[in-house]
């Protein structure tokens, strides 16, 4: 009998940290990616030392989530120095797979240990023949280009017969990946090391060469101040959101939805996640794309949205011109993370201040918001306060339980929200 | 030393012909090849005419290839007479698959110019294909890694000797849209600005749009015509030039008189001269050594190696000797602990006492709390508690 029920794909989430990894799965991921404290792509990011590793993927195991380690920069010989111990380490505490662009760090994995290994996007796997290529090196999954559409991306891993992962939301870079050595060469920073200096986003006027054969003349075109409306970016890309494609990314079968991220706040990844994860499992009781709420997804900084390549290759609409301003789009504040919960106090990390009054809001595991309006706070020694200040702990007595758990984000309506509220 | 370059007429094959140093001549049809100009004819003609000349025709097909473009492009492959060239030149690895599983006779060239830098990957891919007859490689690898990739293969191996470093490559149109936005009505088919911008110090980069996409370029031009002997020793095969756009990029926008025999003239007697001469700044920055690594320990508190199985809280806050942690793991009150704070300073800690959040007296404190300590007058926020070794 043939088989009805719909295609189920991965929802992978970005764990820049420890925390970070508790929260996408506490939120509903699948999966998440995360690195060690070498051999990813993130030069200043967290990430997570080997005892974290490890308790991350304990973590993630007990909640039945899988965590992939990436190990995507391009390394140049100097780099693999210990690298094949680091992987009999991940394979021994239960990592599910590696991240891998280098065909060198390939050998490497391979060499030391069994661990399953998925093709990062940064090799740009951009076709059924590449695909079938990687396949045959010994890689299990195929993160693709994203160039690609989801037609291009399904007809991949029909004909190569091999998992295909697709990035659903995030930051882009503009350049095919692993084909933007602007940071090699101006800055002295390996962007395919984690070094990227993210010249993309700056602006940038521009004049025709002088030399050139072309008999239309071009103007000049100003790059305008940074910062303000005029500035020009021309190889800024916009954010994508592909919440909209979530019905195609299911009947074509595409196996794993990332979610782009590890440098970005909890309050983002929690967001993320929990958007994507109540409208994948809406979508999969039955419900029609038409009623899923996308407005969670304008709640964290974000810069303006596209929908990339996944319906048709990603053309003009897609450069972010205006540049700058992820914060002023974004619908809420990030106000910190519950931290602790102990019978009916609360310890949160305050991101930003609050005072007594301040209507902050929850976002509970169950995926539903709660809103609170402070009427009492407290420092953790005790002493009552009428104002908190960013980077403090507050604590909250509550008098119901409320559902509200450690790990949960906490955040607030931005003052143009509350005003038009 | 063998050059290989870019031709794109009768003239400029014949004038490689009186050049003994050059042995290859690198044909770029324009719907194959990023930088192509010449029609599939054109290619096949200047080919056969190289091939007269006892010069190796090598087809150029290095345009990134989409599955969408693929089997277009392989088609247009099959509208060429592929015995006219002694080889073919890829970037995309599906296209060197389908080359090794379709036209295994054909000698490939591998560009690994952008993603591959040690040994063992480029090991790996010259086993990959049977047919590889040569591999580029990186302008990022030092005179040293070149040294000991030569050694670690038996393809002949190949550098950018001389011209422009491709910066980035997007398959969007990038200066339509700019221009586009700005009002002008007319493009030509391929847009050449000079792109630069504030928080790039005003460097202009040469940039390109045609109808594979946008590519910038450097400001400076690679140049290693002065360190021929150099890559010989390090086992170099060839060196290319590639003066494509030697006129269009030149600082300045004047007339300059090398051409190509003399610039393979000069590099061989006058290296310096030539450097000279050279139109463009030029630049060889990883030659010696690269180094674009070092700025990362910077990037990073030193702090996140710390966070090890000896860690056992962080400071959240703290307020004249007081500090408010967080637990990562159970530990005894009385336990040796070191303060280890952001800049770097590491202090003993007196025996604390702490409290959970309820203000009870703990004896020890279970993970995942957050709790008072004092006395830690040196806390600072983001400070790590770790056991005494
Ligand atoms: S500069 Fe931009 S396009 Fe280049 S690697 Fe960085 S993010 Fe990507």
């Amino acid at each position: 009998m043939k088989d009805t029920t719909p295609h189920r794909p991965e929802l992978l989430a970005p764990a820049g940290s420890l925390e970070k990894l508790q929260l996408a799965v506490s939120y509903g991921a699948d999966a998440v990616y995360c690195a060690g404290q070498k051999y990813g792509l993130r030069a200043a990011a967290e990430n997570l030392t080997d005892i974290e590793l490890a308790r991350g993927v304990a973590f993630a195991h007990k909640h039945g989530s899988q965590v992939f380690v990436t190990l995507n920069a391009l390394l140049h010989d100097e780099d693999m120095e210990g690298l094949g111990e680091f992987c009999r380490y991940l394979e021994s505490i239960g990592v599910d797979a590696v991240i891998v662009a280098d065909l060198g760090v390939m050998d490497v994995v391979q060499e030391f240990s069994s661990l399953p290994i998925h093709l990062s996007t940064q090799a740009s796997c951009l076709n059924t023949a590449s695909a079938k290529l990687w396949k045959s090196l010994g890689v299990k999954r195929i993160v693709v280009a994203r160039e690609l559409t989801i037609e291009e991306t399904a007809t991949i891993r029909d004909e190569a017969d091999i998992e295909v992962e697709m990035f659903i939301h995030g930051a882009m870079c503009m350049a095919y990946s692993g084909k933007c050595t602007i940071s090699n060469f101006t800055a002295g920073r390996d962007s395919n090391r984690g070094g990227c200096i993210q010249s993309c986003r700056f602006s940038y006027g521009h004049t025709p060469l002088p030399s050139s054969q072309s008999s239309m003349k071009l103007p000049i075109i100003a790059p305008g101040v940074e910062g303000t409306p005029g500035a020009r970016h021309f190889m800024s890309s916009k954010d994508l959101h592909g919440l909209e494609h979530l019905t195609d990314f299911i009947t074509h079968k595409i196996d794993s939805l990332k979610v782009e991220g590890r440098m970005k706040s909890p309050f983002y990844v929690a967001s993320v996640v929990r958007s994507y994860r109540k409208a994948l499992d809406a979508l999969l009781e039955g419900n029609p794309l038409t009623t899923i709420d996308s407005s969670e997804l304008d709640a964290a900084p974000h810069r303006e949205y596209c929908s990339g390549s996944l319906a048709t290759p990603a053309g003009s609409e897609s450069i972010y011109t205006q540049g700058g301003g992820s914060q002023e789009r974004a619908s809420h504040k990030y106000l910190g993370l519950v931290l602790a919960k102990e019978d009916d106090l609360i310890a949160i990390r305050l991101h930003a201040g609050v005072e007594l009054g301040d209507t902050i809001e929850f976002l509970l595991f169950d995926g539903s918001v709660l809103p609170l309006t402070l009427s009492k706070m407290q420092e953790v020694s005790g002493n009552p306060l009428e104002k908190a200040h960013q980077d403090s702990v507050l604590c909250i007595p509550l008098e119901n339980n409320s559902g509200i758990e450690a790990g949960n984000v906490v955040r607030m309506r931005t003052l143009a929200q509350q005003e038009a509220a | 030393m063998n050059f290989c370059t870019y031709v794109r007429s009768a003239e400029e094959i014949e004038e490689c012909a009186k050049i003994p140093s050059i042995r290859e001549v690198l044909l770029e049809p324009a719907s194959l090849a990023l930088q192509g100009k010449l029609s599939l004819q054109m290619a096949q003609d200047l080919a056969t005419l190289a091939q007269t000349h006892g010069l190796s025709p090598i087809l150029i097909w290095d345009i990134e290839l989409p599955e969408r473009l693929f089997q277009k492009s392989c088609d247009v492959l099959h509208q060429i007479d592929l015995s006219l060239f002694d080889g073919i030149r890829v970037r995309d690895l599906g296209a060197a698959r389908y080359l090794a599983t379709h036209h295994p006779s054909v000698p490939l060239q591998l560009e690994l110019e952008f993603s591959n830098h040690n040994t063992r990957s480029i090991r790996r891919w010259e086993k990959a294909f049977s047919n590889l007859s040569r591999i580029i490689l990186s302008p990022e690898l030092s005179e040293e890694k070149l040294t000991e990739i030569c050694k670690a293969v038996t393809t002949p191996c190949e550098v950018l000797g001389a011209g422009p470093v491709l910066l980035f490559r997007s398959p969007r149109p990038l200066l339509s849209s700019v221009y586009k936005e700005d009002g002008t009505q007319e493009l030509p088919e391929q847009i050449e600005v000079l792109s630069s911008s504030e928080e790039s110090s005003h460097r202009e980069f040469p940039t390109i749009e045609n109808t594979h996409g946008t590519s910038m370029f450097l400001h400076k031009d690679l140049f290693l015509l002065d360190k021929l002997e150099n890559l010989e020793s390090c086992g170099i095969h060839t060196v290319r030039l590639d003066l494509r756009n030697f006129l269009l990029f030149q600082d300045g926008g004047g007339e300059n008189d090398l051409s190509l025999s003399s610039i393979c003239a000069l590099a061989l007697s006058d290296p310096a001269a030539l450097k000279k001469a050279w139109p463009r700044k030029t630049i060889a920055p990883f030659f010696r050594i690269n180094k674009t690594t070092a700025q990362f320990h910077r990037l990073k508190s030193h702090l996140c190696q710390l966070r090890d199985e000896k860690c056992v809280a962080t400071v959240l806050s703290h307020k004249k000797g007081n500090a408010v942690l967080f637990a990562y793991q159970d530990f005894s009150c009385d336990t040796s602990l070191v303060l280890h704070v952001p800049k770097g300073e590491a202090t003993g800690v007196p025996p604390l006492t702490c409290r959970s959040l309820h203000g009870q007296p703990l004896k020890t404190v279970p993970a995942g709390t957050v709790f008072l300590a004092s006395p830690l007058t040196r806390a600072r926020n983001g400070a790590l508690l770790r056991k005494e070794s």
